[in-house]
């Protein structure tokens, strides 16, 4: 019986921290959910030039907020796939919390077509 | 009593063929009001004997059998992250808010009479994604979560939400939050692969996202 009341104290535990951490959700806590989602949303991802986030950006592409959340900051921006695929040199990152995916500073992220709420998300990021 | 570990993706595909998930063990669901049943009929079971150090655990003389995990849950539980030790000399049981989830699904017929009663999809779901789980088995638990989602008709994901919205925002966001680290994880062999599955798990994203 010691077992499972030790399994229970340790599910309590857990309980408890997450109450924790979802009180403190838009804070800093809440930045990896935050880039989770982001990179959830994408089907894609390409390292890229800083000069490309620049152009990108001027011609009206928006820079994901969670980028400035992280220390260094970084540069996750969404584009529709055809424009991804006009960037002459980028670098398919695998879409995972992996080191190589954390360690870019500039990754363009093309959305999954899931319906009217992503073909809005891509308009307004034209 | 129903199953509802991560043998319940491999149950649940067209003619339980068992291609989803590879299990080291069938955790089977006792309601606590029907223990005292269940208990007294623990001396039918065969090729299984309860373990000297953990006696909700059942583990196989027979090698043809694999380990069975007896767990508790209360239907009339209306506290989700509750957990307590429902004591008994026989069978102790472990009682898990989130198995509040569980409604009973279909029965599954695998031939020579036997019967197995398996959850609905999306109540066991629900569980498997509101529950705080970390490390390789955390993992595990969301690729079997996974498998469920592969499994689900249009009808267990409109349950799935729906319920989901019902919750405490801080579950709701437990939802999202499992979800959205499904989707970023690496294949382990033997489990759904999560990189072929990321547009489905985008979508039901999306779905919990959206205003009612």
């Amino acid at each position: 019986m010691r077992s499972l009341e030790a399994r229970a104290k340790a599910f309590r535990a857990r309980v408890r921290v997450r109450a924790w951490e979802a009180r403190q959700l838009r804070g800093a806590k809440g930045t990896w959910y935050r880039l989770r989602r982001t990179l959830a949303r994408a089907q894609d991802a390409f390292a890229v030039d800083a000069l490309v986030i620049d152009e990108l950006l001027a011609e009206g592409y928006l820079r994901e907020p969670v980028g400035d959340e992280l220390e260094p900051t970084r540069s996750y921006v969404f584009v529709p796939p055809e424009r991804a695929e006009a960037i002459r040199d980028r670098r398919r990152l695998a879409l995972r919390l992996s080191a190589e995916l954390l360690a870019a500073p500039n990754v363009v992220l093309v959305p999954f077509a899931l319906g009217p709420r992503s073909h809005d998300d891509v308009a307004k990021l034209r | 009593m129903l199953v509802a570990g991560s043998e319940v993706p491999n149950l649940l595909e067209p003619h339980s063929a068992s291609t989803l998930v590879v299990s080291q063990d069938v955790d089977v669901a006792v309601p606590i009001q029907r223990h005292s049943e269940v208990k007294a009929r623990l001396s039918r079971l065969e090729g299984l004997a309860p373990s000297s150090e953990e006696p909700s655990v059942w583990l196989p003389t027979d090698p043809s059998r694999i380990e069975v995990n007896f767990i508790g849950y209360d239907p009339t539980e209306t506290d989700p992250t509750s957990v307590r030790v429902f004591e008994d000399e026989a069978l102790p049981l472990m009682v898990f808010g989130p198995l509040s989830f569980l409604r009973r699904g279909r029965v599954i017929d695998l031939g020579d009479g036997l019967l197995v009663p398996v959850p609905r999809n999306a109540g066991l779901l629900l569980e498997k994604l509101v529950t705080d789980r970390s490390g390789v088995k955390g993992d595990r638990d969301l690729l079997v979560a996974l498998g469920l989602v592969m499994v689900a008709t249009p009808e267990d994901l409109d349950e799935l939400v729906t319920t989901s919205r019902s919750l405490s925002r801080e579950l709701q966001h437990a939802v999202r939050s499992n979800l959205s680290t499904l989707s970023l994880l690496e294949p382990i062999g033997g489990m759904p692969d999560p990189t072929k599955e990321r547009a489905r798990v985008a979508a039901l994203l999306e779905r919990l996202e959206r205003e009612p």
